[in-house]
């Protein structure tokens, strides 16, 4: 009951002084060139499967991949990102995102890839749950099917749901210093 | 109280993400999220000469899911007060220190460089066990629960929507929630395009007869192969799997028929198919004119999602001259095999 007590007061505390907190996502891209390659990527994305991305499935990766650039340094050396449609749950991601955003109401799991240097993701399931709860919302329906064989064996099939997977999808971008960019399909690299 | 702990920061990470510092590591089981108010200010600070040595405003910490732990107001500088909000699963209170370094580099620019926080916690000293009320029983559903209803009852009744009426009275025709209500029918898979009972036979034809595209399917565990999606080069979506009992199923709905091929371990039940499977497998055509084998490159964002999405069985790519096995967590292939398709292909199971 005490442990219920501080929840609680936690919520309280959270919905009143802060009311906005529980809707922040946990990151905000503001690079404009970045946030317009991420539009179209969910536009074209919506143009070939109206059937599935388009009505709210999968939610975007997007990785940095060289974000070592130092200050004054490597100016000619592109920012490097790769944006790709996931269908799989949080529990099953090799590796825990080093944040999550909204662009154009899409989830979006970002990666910063250098830091796994000096960085270990090992979040608990209690505090990843909320995280799991918005890629959840992003996936078909996970049900309980419950069977009787001709037998009279009962089965019961748990966590039962649609289970799609991307096959050689994604884009890369490359973002230059005077703000050119160059985007490219993944394809099976 | 544990030490303190610092990071360093690269300019590009925050120039990203700009307000935004995102931070963990192993000493902490979650990641961190500085986010610094206004954002103006912050701005003006982050590329002033005086970087953040003036930077008046609120620093808030979050934890991944953009819940608030600690909020800290800052006047030039320096930090005049803090609330901390987290409390950890131990009923300790948590309070973080966090300390900015700031550096000025040769053009001018000052960058924040090096972020140390300090963790202090606080417990409570008085144990005591969950007394969370036990569970309340769920309700039984029209033909949940656990008993059936007799015969003589269901015959005079009209089943749900749904359901269809059986010797044991209601039942639904897709199966039904934990609540005992009906579930509409799901679209798991689709049906096989191809079935070949000799999976070498199988792989040697997806290979010969689609130069242009990615072929993807599963070998079952009694050695067939399943083609499920013939795919452009640019990729898309295709069926996952479906563990069960240690075992790992292609499903698919039977409203398109049965499968033409017999496999062992198959369940057909209440309008599906499920397949016992042992690896998936697909093919990197493009390996044709890019001048690789298709398998020494690192393993691709995708591919290496799709092993996460089915983690009990093996995965292979199958290249130019040569196949390779891949999982979710290396980006290099092993288990490589280079010669032609009728001599490598037993390996693939």
């Amino acid at each position: 009951m005490r442990r219920l007590f501080y929840h609680i007061i936690l919520q309280l505390i959270l919905s009143t002084a802060f009311g906005q907190i529980n809707d922040i996502p946990g990151a905000r891209i503001t690079d404009s060139i970045l946030l317009d390659e991420i539009s179209y990527f969910i536009e074209q994305e919506n143009k070939e499967d109206a059937n599935y991305f388009k009505n709210g499935m999968g939610y975007l990766i997007l990785r940095a991949l060289n974000t070592h650039k130092q200050p004054g340094k490597d100016k000619n050396l592109p920012r490097t990102f790769t944006l790709n449609v996931q269908y799989i749950e949080l529990e099953k991601l090799p590796q825990l995102p080093t944040a999550f955003t909204k662009v154009n109401s899409r989830l979006i799991l970002i990666y910063l890839d250098h830091t796994t240097d000096f960085i270990t993701f090992s979040g608990s399931k209690r505090k990843t749950k909320k995280l799991s709860r918005l890629i959840d919302a992003q996936l078909p329906e996970k049900k309980t099917l419950k069977y009787k064989t001709e037998s009279g064996e009962k089965i019961k099939l748990t966590n039962f749901s649609e289970s799609r997977v991307r096959l050689h999808g994604g884009i890369r971008i490359e973002i230059f210093e005077d703000g050119s960019v160059k985007r490219s399909p993944q394809g099976y690299h | 109280m544990k030490p303190p702990y610092s990071v360093p920061l690269f300019q590009e990470e925050y120039g990203v993400f700009e307000n935004l510092i995102i931070i963990s590591n192993s000493n902490y089981d979650e990641g961190i999220v500085f986010r610094f108010t206004p954002e103006e200010k912050w701005y003006a600070n982050h590329y002033s000469p005086q970087g953040l040595t003036n930077y008046s405003g609120k620093l808030q910490v979050l934890n991944l899911a953009g819940e608030a732990m600690i909020s800290s107001v800052y006047e030039d500088g320096k930090r005049v007060s803090t609330d901390n909000l987290r409390l950890s699963e131990e009923m300790c209170e948590t309070w973080i220190d966090v300390e900015m370094t700031v550096v000025n580099t040769p053009d001018g620019n000052s960058y924040l460089t090096e972020l140390t926080w300090t963790e202090y916690e606080v417990c409570d000293d008085v144990g005591g066990g969950n007394t969370f009320p036990p569970p309340t029983p769920l309700p039984e559903g029209p033909s949940g629960g656990a008993e059936a209803p007799t015969v003589g009852i269901q015959l005079t009744e009209k089943c749900p929507e749904g359901a269809i009426m059986s010797a044991d009275g209601c039942e639904c025709e897709h199966g039904e929630d934990d609540m005992g209500v009906c579930l509409p029918p799901v679209n798991p898979g689709t049906k096989p395009i191809y079935e070949y009972s000799n999976k070498c036979s199988g792989i040697s034809s997806i290979w010969s007869n689609y130069p242009n595209n990615e072929v993807a399917g599963y070998v079952t565990t009694d050695g067939q192969l399943l083609v499920i999606d013939i795919l452009p080069y640019n990729g898309g979506n295709t069926y996952g799997t479906y563990d069960f009992n240690g075992v790992t199923y292609y499903p698919f709905p039977d409203n398109t028929g049965p499968p033409s091929g017999t496999y062992q371990g198959m369940l057909h039940e209440r309008g599906y198919y499920f397949i016992p499977v042992s690896a998936s497998v697909h093919t990197h055509s493009p390996c044709r004119t890019d001048g690789t084998n298709g398998v020494s490159h690192q393993v691709g964002q995708d591919d290496l999602t799709r092993a996460a999405s089915s983690p009990n069985i093996n995965h292979w790519a199958i290249g130019c001259n040569a196949i390779g096995q891949f999982n979710s967590t290396s980006t290099n292939f092993f288990n490589v095999q280079t010669g032609p398709l009728s001599s490598t292909c037993s390996s693939i199971q």
